[in-house]
């Protein structure tokens, strides 16, 4: 009886030992998240793809830091919370959202020169947190 | 003997615990360069949307030409403060030149800015560069010693020269003087000389030119066979339409020398060409010059004696002009951006 018992111990140790190293180092290894960088990618590439379907200069020229919150949905995750604020060369022309009581955020900015034969000088910023 | 199977377990789990941690250690370091690289990449796009919005600026205010290097400035100002916000260095220099669409002999205005986080001592020179290098023969030349006429012809395929009055070992030749008359201003003049083949080792050569106000020393002491000498010889303008020139030879073995002077090569270059001005930072310097409309030019743009670089101008009769080139350092803790192009617009 007691030898069975030990014999069940040593299976469970080695069980738990194996699992272990398959786990560890057999599965291909999850990629990390590289959390703030990814979602600074993400938010990046959204404002690009916006400016280059022209959606993103029509957005600054109109001032409409909302439309451009709106049409970054598909590239940001669900569970971020963010805010679009744009600048000019002195201060924000959009609401600012308030981060003082938040412990981390992180943004993005994409410089625009302005829309056809209008120089405006803009800063689109995408501020994320919820992280 | 309960207490041995235990062991079993908890070895079990100190093992765990050891390759979970080795595990973690061999991770991190390919975490962190990943990290490293991704951060990086997004930088590099972040910096390409700066370059590409400081061109677009150009595209921007195409129709209204006249603001071109006004929106330029303020939109290096505005990047360079928005990226200091975000620790982020932002050096920019840039320099354009706008001709108006006319003929003939019109102005080039010329403007650098300065956003390089420091100031400069900023230097222009525009240089004719419509047709390179010209040949030039002399229009006159003769033997010094005693007044004659070398070659009463002279042409490209008779060589200038000269063997009187020298023979013998170190026999000297008659001081030659050579004219090249032109109403043009010169500069960066290259000149080409050379030796008769044959005459060997020791044979010396020197060449003078006239500034003016006495024989200027150009080069010398020369001991070859075949000598084509390139050099500036800018100093023998003495704005006189002439150009002279003075080749003293000393045989020193065989008693013969002959001293040819083919034609000079010259590098057209209009007046008033340099122009300096000091620049502090943020600064915008606004200069012209007298061009000749349908030509090319090469503005050399300069600071501090460790800077140069040449922007290509072409200009067309009755066609308005734009040319502007970027210089642009954009620094992050993680990546460096460096990039220089020149870009040119035909404006409506």
């Amino acid at each position: 009886m007691k030898g069975q018992l030990y014999t069940l111990e040593v299976g469970i140790a080695i069980l738990m030992i194996l699992s272990i190293i398959i786990f560890l180092f057999l599965n291909p290894s999850a990629s990390p998240e590289y959390s703030t960088i990814n979602y600074k990618t993400r938010a990046y590439k959204g404002l690009e793809i916006l400016e280059r379907t022209g959606d993103l200069r029509r957005h600054v020229s109109d001032n409409n830091a909302t439309a451009i919150n709106e049409s970054l949905d598909p590239y940001i995750p669900d569970f971020l919370s963010r805010a679009v604020v744009i600048f000019n060369d002195t201060t924000n022309l959009t609401a600012k959202p308030s981060l003082s009581s938040i412990n981390d955020s992180i943004s993005v900015s994409y410089f625009l020169a302005g829309d056809f034969d209008d120089y405006n000088a803009r800063d689109v910023r995408v501020y994320m947190w919820g992280y | 003997m309960k207490n041995k199977g235990q062991m079993f377990l908890i070895t079990a789990a100190i093992i765990i615990v050891i390759l979970v941690l080795l595990k973690t250690g061999i991770n991190l370091p390919e975490i962190l360069q990943r990290e490293k690289e991704l951060k990086s990449r997004f930088e590099k796009e972040f910096f390409s949307n700066i370059v590409d919005e400081l061109v677009k600026v150009i595209d921007i205010s195409y129709h209204q030409s006249s603001n071109i290097t006004n929106n330029i400035f303020d939109f290096g100002n505005f990047t360079r403060k928005r990226m200091t916000e975000r620790l982020q260095t932002f050096k920019f220099l840039y320099v354009d030149s706008m001709t108006p669409a006319s003929n003939g002999s019109d102005t080039m205005n010329v403007t650098v800015i300065n956003l390089l986080n420091e100031p400069i001592s900023a230097t222009l020179r525009l240089n004719n560069s419509e047709g390179g290098l010209e040949e030039m023969l002399p229009t006159y030349a003769w033997n010094e010693s005693d007044g004659r006429d070398i070659i009463a012809s002279i042409n490209k395929s008779d060589n200038t020269y000269a063997t009187e009055g020298c023979s013998g070992l170190f026999c000297i030749t008659p001081n030659l003087r050579f004219n090249f008359t032109t109403s043009e201003t010169y500069d960066n003049v290259t000149i080409e000389w050379k030796t008769t083949p044959g005459d060997i080792l020791s044979d010396l050569v020197d060449l003078y030119c006239w500034n003016g106000t006495y024989w200027n020393y150009l080069f010398g002491s020369v001991s070859t066979t075949d000598v084509n000498y390139s050099g500036s010889i800018s100093v023998c303008d003495n704005s006189d339409g002439n150009y002279t020139f003075k080749v003293f030879g000393t045989d020193t073995d065989d008693g013969s020398i002959s001293i040819f002077v083919d034609y000079i090569w010259i590098n057209k270059t209009s007046g008033d060409t340099v122009k300096s001005s000091g620049m502090a930072d943020s600064t915008r310097w606004d200069t012209n010059f007298t061009i000749t409309q349908g030509e090319n030019y090469i503005l050399t743009v300069s600071y501090d004696g460790t800077y140069e670089e040449t922007v290509t101008i072409a200009t067309e009769a009755n066609e308005s002009k734009y040319v502007g080139f970027f210089d642009i350092n954009l620094i992050d803790s993680e990546t460096t951006y460096k990039d220089k192009f020149q870009k040119s617009y035909t404006l409506p």
